[in-house]
């Protein structure tokens, strides 16, 4: 019998396919069964680890369709993302604190959908853009800080156990003017449960960028994600409060596993900090410490690069 | 300055058809198949190697490219790079040795695959990614002879595993 390409074994196949980019792989897919077959495993590998939603009707029943095929195994990182059709197509209901309801039928689908996604270790709440409910309150659609209140209560539902949970809100420089995140609309009860506890027992890296508004709400909820993380190999925290030059003060918490630490806009006492470096000195091999100008304590931190050594 | 007048060192390959092929050996040591079958045999043994899943006429070209490439450099870990897997670049000489029919092609990848020459394997697969770029699902099977062999069903499914791809 003579050779023919769809005859060659999946490891060959494989070899083509790495020199090939996504369109024409995706066009190689649609010749054959054979080929797709044999091209399955690395274009699921490397182009089928991320799974998004902007929480949309469309969107959620798209995902609910990918969570049901044979390529939802490859799915290692979900992504939850606020951008102007967020919410759509789905009536969000509201308690008196203007949080959405953690009892919605939508919560239900989205647990069933991530369960699905067996794989999956890295939970990421991305909302890149200036918008908040509170803004412009509609009953079909949400706002940033309704974003990051559905990922805690999904975390909380799933008991997902995350590796990586990363919260991007506005980045640095959009941190301004009313885009906030409002702790009263984000479900921050959801951190007290033991579910969650549990999905962040075994956590690696947590990236946290954002600016919560303690006008209404002095509780500084970000903090109480690391006591729960004992095995934190990466800190990036960047946590920006309304209530810009008070010190924050908070326990001393022991991370004996982290070797890259960065903080960013949050004004720490350098006792404080030195006695959370003094936890995590023995492990740690990055350290990057950024601050207001106005604020600048650099030379009170020449003490903690001693500690360091 | 003294100069070596001794013979280069051969190697004789046995074939899937029974032929003997003698090749220097350090043209046969591009495949580390070879190379690490040689070295269990011992320094200077005369014993022929036999290549079973080779032919005569696929072993042949193999060598004609391990012959071509006998001196290049031992692949680095670089070289394993994304961007390097990426590109379909091929060098002038190894381009002409590829313009051979496709059966002839998919015998000289799998005779790389098979001997472990990585470099050779790359160039083949390399060769044929070429065959398929910037092609239709229609013109791909015409290049290959390809059979159509998706229900609707089956080929809606992997339309829409293609959407998912890279879903941002």
């Amino acid at each position: 019998m003579s050779l023919h390409i769809a005859t060659l074994p999946p490891e060959i196949i494989e070899g083509v396919v790495q020199h090939l980019q996504l369109a024409d792989l995706c066009m190689l897919r649609l010749t054959c069964k054979a080929l797709a077959e044999k091209s399955s495993y690395y274009f699921g590998h490397t182009y089928c680890t991320q799974a998004s939603t902007n929480l949309s009707l469309a969107s959620i029943q798209r995902l609910d369709d990918r969570s049901r095929s044979p390529g939802a195994k490859y799915v290692t990182d979900f992504w939850l993302r606020w951008d102007e059709e967020a919410g759509r197509g789905l009536i969000w209901d509201r308690g008196a604190s203007k949080a959405i309801l953690p009892d919605l039928p939508v919560i239900q689908q989205m647990r069933d959908i991530i369960l699905r996604f067996t794989n999956c270790r890295s939970f990421r709440i991305d909302t890149s853009d200036e918008n908040d409910y509170t803004v412009s309150p509609r009953t079909d659609s949400i706002g940033c800080s309704d974003v990051v209140g559905f990922g805690f209560i999904l975390i909380a539902e799933t008991g997902l156990p995350l590796e990586r949970f990363s919260v991007y809100c506005g980045g640095h420089g959009n941190c301004h003017g009313h885009f906030r995140l409002k702790t009263g609309m984000i479900h921050t009860e959801q951190i007290r449960r033991p579910t969650f506890k549990i999905a962040l027992s075994n956590l690696k890296e947590l990236s946290l960028w954002l600016l919560i508004d303690t006008d209404e709400n002095p509780y500084i909820w970000p903090w109480d994600l690391i006591p729960l993380s004992a095995h934190l190999e990466k800190l990036e925290w960047n946590v920006t409060l309304r209530t810009y030059g008070k010190f924050f003060y908070f326990n001393p918490i022991r991370l004996s596993y982290l070797q890259e630490l960065v903080i960013e806009g949050l004004c720490i006492s350098t006792t404080n900090l030195t006695k959370f470096l003094l936890g995590c000195r023995d492990s740690l091999r990055s350290l990057r410490l950024f601050q207001h100008p106005a604020g600048s304590r650099l030379p009170k931190y020449l003490t903690i690069f001693a500690i360091l050594r | 300055m003294a100069t070596s007048t001794e013979a280069p060192k051969t190697v004789t390959l046995t074939t899937s058809d029974n032929a003997d092929i003698q090749v220097e050996r350090e043209v046969a040591e591009r495949s580390i198949l070879i190379k690490n079958l040689l070295e269990d045999l011992g320094g200077d043994s005369n014993e022929a190697i036999p290549i079973p899943n080779v032919n005569e006429a696929v072993m042949k070209k193999v060598l004609e490219w391990c012959e071509q490439h006998r001196k290049d450099p031992p692949a680095s870990q670089d070289d394993d790079s994304d961007s390097r897997k990426k590109s379909t670049d091929i060098d002038e000489w190894d381009q002409k040795f590829m313009q051979v029919d496709q059966e002839m092609l998919f015998e000289i990848i799998l005779a790389a695959n098979y001997l472990d020459i990585k470099a050779l394997l790359d160039v083949g697969c390399k060769t044929v990614a070429n065959m398929i770029k910037g092609k239709s699902p229609d013109e791909i099977r015409k290049t290959f002879n390809i059979q159509n062999d998706f229900t609707p069903e089956e080929e809606d499914q992997i339309r829409r595993e293609n959407e998912w791809a890279e879903d941002r």
